[in-house]
């Protein structure tokens, strides 16, 4: 099993994290929601109305552009709502939940060891569970008519306060072992499985004392984006135009494997509740698309951001809005204090509580323990000043200033050439991060992968 | 302090959209997020952010500049009252409490309206640009409003420095299309526009005097910068200065650059901030020391003969390596390219000092030179960087 050490990135010294990885029992969610919008470049069609009645596997809606693929409930009740924004675009399918263990028919494979890739396919596209594997480049849903050439199974987390996917898997072991035996009979050339250097994973890679066919195993060290399935893909499998991966949670393809060996569709969820205004912080169990209101008796304060996904990479996920509800990918939930003040003259004297990877200020090694950590932009949009802060956070062989210059001018053509189609918003999060001018580096980049698609 | 904030916020309503000053909100921004950080929420991408903004970078190499600026009141006037029979007595006897203070004060005589007139002048422009254009005041010419005083002889006319800035401003930038955009750095492209337009004031050959009480000037002492003196051929070790002096900066030169020692210590804090391109500075150093090596073995003349660590003292070098040829915008902008641009920089300073002596002063040739270079050294690395991504795409 071979090592990859990543030199170049950021672990940012945030509170907040996990204390304990014991796994805690939260309260049902009164409402589970599916959000459309997550799934870039969804067309809704939607399978179900306002006030019917469905179950779990029931189909809700799905993607015009790959119809197979169906969106499925991830409770058993009633379709409460279908909230809907500008020029009527879907923003959320709420379900008013009734119980979790009414389950739609659904086929399934019979027996998966012996199961053809389309018998797998089929399943997985009807059943709801197909979401849970994304396609670079892009970084949409995978569709369900491609071949890709290999899938990444990220056992790695390294985002800000993130907790071991090896916890999220913990006793579920034998259908993540049946997952990775699904996922290989989809790719073209097997599944990686990309773990950290910390833990040992070999188990969870063999089925009866060998190892399943197909499956290569690659272990990394080192900061973050060591964790990312877009670092993962750039090292071992690189994507293009004409080329495509397609990339895979752990905690998915427990779920993946469940509903393929059991023939259920597992509404269960595991994410670690964190951040630096989390007045307690938990490893809990909840569902799939929970409102984020079950969370709110985590938060501090009531000035409190409740972020669905981590720092960097989260969205947010105010409680009672239809943007409400745990992300269909996150593994976290975040508290962040939401309360910016304007400090009088902030700028003029190299004192303030601030942590920057720049060491403008002292405050970092002589008060490291009281720095501020909020939803301040920390200054104003200005013209890009590239003093090299970019380059010490990317560890892929892509020239983030030059990309990041051609996404800013709209360069289709120098964007593709530098990479820009195998990064995901995630990717240059801490490209955005880090930087002094406070470009909105991820937007652009999910902006320019938008015209890519449509111009082809 | 809450009354101040509520004043701001009241004053500054008509500039908001739809209020009768808006056209000028770029003025009423900068005031406003001058006297409070902007408290700005995200809204897309990362929920938390660094703590550094361009505010706080720039207001770090002007705090790398403090330790040059000082020594530049000070040496300013040390120089003049050398060069000033009727301060013979004060500098006969050392540097003491009374003769320091009367070098600072004739110092800061000659740097403060320098230093005055370029803020007018040129934040003038900046603001008429940034009220044009509808962008925000950018913190930039912070530094190159410092800069610029700090590269002019003392001896500078007011309207030259005038002239000067806005020509840097107007042309180095701004038809750029403003901070961020630029090929050359501003304060640079201003100086070498008067050291061209106007050699007679700026060239350095000659140290001239600020008028003293008496009315008179130089009075027996030698006239050149050191620089000047080895063009003319005099010998590195009987230009009547030592080392160390020219280490410490007690020497002839523009306002600011005469020390290595400060600028040394201006190093340290754009590379222990991270501010400032150690790589490009390394590489300047590098430059000089290997070109200098090779005119030494091949030395015909006694310039040829100067060696490495004299040439990293006397001059510009040390100033134009920490603070001109890191300016981030004007430099190469890949870690591959700033090396090249650094050793590039090096190399051709030593090759206008020493095979151009028309023009001793050869960082600030070699640093606009490289300056305009950048972008195809920077075009060059991206291609390759390209092409083996798309080799790499092939292969698998």
């Amino acid at each position: 099993m071979s090592l990859i050490r990543i030199q170049r990135g950021l672990d940012l010294p945030v509170p907040g994290a996990l204390e304990s990885a014991e796994l805690q029992a939260l309260p049902d969610p009164g409402r589970v929601a599916l959000l459309p919008p997550e799934s870039w470049g969804m067309k809704v069609q939607m399978l179900a109305q306002e006030g019917d009645r469905v179950q779990v596997g029931t189909p809700l809606y799905c993607d015009r552009r790959d119809p197979a693929v169906i969106y499925t409930s991830p409770a058993a009740g009633v379709v409460e709502s279908v909230e809907r924004g500008a020029k009527r675009a879907v923003l959320a399918v709420i379900v008013r939940v009734e119980n979790f263990e009414e389950q739609a028919e659904l086929l399934s494979v019979a027996d998966l060891a012996s199961a053809s890739r389309e018998d797998v396919l089929g399943a997985l596209a009807g059943s709801g569970l197909w979401p849970a594997l994304r396609r670079r480049p892009y970084d949409c849903v995978a569709r369900s008519d491609e071949r890709p050439r290999s899938i990444f199974v990220t056992a790695i987390d390294t985002e800000p306060l993130a907790i071991s996917p090896r916890e999220a898997v913990r006793g579920r072991e034998e259908f993540f072992r049946a997952g990775l035996q699904a996922l290989v009979k989809l790719s073209e050339r097997g599944v990686w499985l990309c773990t950290s250097a910390e833990e040992d994973w070999s188990e969870l890679r063999s089925a009866g004392g060998k190892p399943i066919e197909g499956v290569q195993a690659r272990m990394f060290r080192g900061p973050h984006p060591a964790g990312l399935a877009g670092t993962h893909i750039h090292l071992l499998d690189p994507v293009g135009a004409k080329r495509c991966v397609w990339h895979v949670a752990a905690q998915d393809v427990a779920d993946i494997g469940e509903f393929l060996s059991a023939g259920r569709v597992p509404t269960k969820r595991r994410v670690a509740v964190v951040g630096p205004a989390a007045a307690k912080r938990a490893f809990v169990e909840t569902r799939r698309g929970a409102e984020t209101t079950s969370f709110a008796p985590f938060s501090a304060a009531s000035n409190v951001r409740l972020i669905s996904g981590s720092l960097l990479s989260g969205r947010t996920a105010t409680p009672g809005t239809p943007a409400g509800f745990l992300g269909r990918w996150d593994r976290m939930v975040t508290m962040l204090a939401d309360d910016p003040q304007r400090e009088l003259l902030g700028w003029s004297v190299p004192i303030g509580k601030r942590w920057s990877i720049t060491n403008v200020y002292p405050a970092k090694f002589l008060r490291a323990k009281s720095l501020h950590y909020d939803t301040d932009l920390n200054g104003s949009p200005r013209a890009i000043v590239p003093i090299g802060v970019w380059e010490r956070v990317m560890p892929l062989d892509v020239l983030p200033t030059q990309l990041i210059k051609a996404l800013a001018s709209d360069e289709l053509e120098d964007a593709e050439k530098l990479g820009a189609l195998e990064l995901a918003e995630e990717d240059l999060a801490l490209c955005e991060y880090v930087d002094q001018s406070k470009t909105p580096i991820t937007a652009m980049l999910r902006a320019m992968l938008t015209r890519m698609e449509k111009e082809g | 302090m809450k009354f101040l904030r509520k004043a701001l916020d009241k004053i500054g309503k008509p500039f908001h959209k739809g209020g009768k000053w808006e056209k000028f909100y770029p003025l009423y921004e900068a005031a406003d997020s001058f006297l409070y950080t902007p408290g700005t929420r995200t809204t897309s991408g990362p929920h938390l952010r660094d703590g550094n903004d361009l505010k706080r970078t720039m207001i770090t190499v002007v705090i790398a500049l403090l330790p040059c600026t000082l020594f530049a009141l000070f040496n300013t006037g040390w120089q003049a009252m050398l060069a000033d029979s009727a301060h013979a007595d004060a500098v006969a006897g050392g540097i003491s409490f009374g003769s320091l203070m009367t070098a600072l004060g004739i110092g800061a005589w000659a740097f403060l309206p320098v230093y005055a007139v370029t803020i007018a002048v040129g934040g003038a422009i900046e603001s008429v640009f940034a009220t044009v254009r509808k962008h925000e005041i950018n913190e930039g010419f912070l530094v190159t409003s410092l800069l610029f005083p700090l590269i002019m002889p003392p001896t500078i006319p007011l309207w030259q420095v005038a002239i000067g800035i806005a020509f840097g401003t107007l042309i180095g930038k701004e038809i750029f299309g403003g901070t961020g955009m630029n090929v050359l750095n501003p304060a640079l492209t201003g100086r070498i526009f008067l050291f061209f337009a106007y050699p007679g004031q700026i060239s350095g050959g000659v140290w001239r005097m600020l008028p003293s009480d008496a009315g008179q000037v130089v009075d027996g002492m030698s006239g050149a910068t050191v620089l000047g003196a080895y063009a003319e051929g005099v010998a590195y070790d009987a230009a009547g200065l030592s080392w160390s002096d020219a280490f410490l900066g007690f020497m002839p030169g523009s306002m600011g650059e005469t020390s290595a020692l400060c600028c040394l210590i201006g190093a340290i804090v754009l590379i222990v901030t991270r501010v400032g391109s150690w790589r490009v500075m390394a590489g300047c150093v590098i430059g000089l020391v290997a070109t200098v090596l090779l005119m030494n073995a091949l030395a015909v003349n006694s310039f040829m003969e100067v060696p490495w660590h004299w040439h990293l003292v006397v001059g510009g070098f040390a100033f134009g390596a920490v603070f001109m040829a890191t300016d981030p915008v004007s430099a190469a902008q890949t870690d591959t390219g700033r090396w090249i641009y650094g050793i590039l920089i090096g190399a051709l300073t030593v090759v206008v000092r020493v095979l151009n002596p028309a023009y001793p002063e050869g960082v600030m040739m070699a640093i606009v030179f490289m300056n305009v270079f950048a972008p195809t050294i920077d075009h060059y690395v991206t291609k390759t960087n390209m092409k083996r991504r798309a080799r790499r795409l092939e292969l698998q």
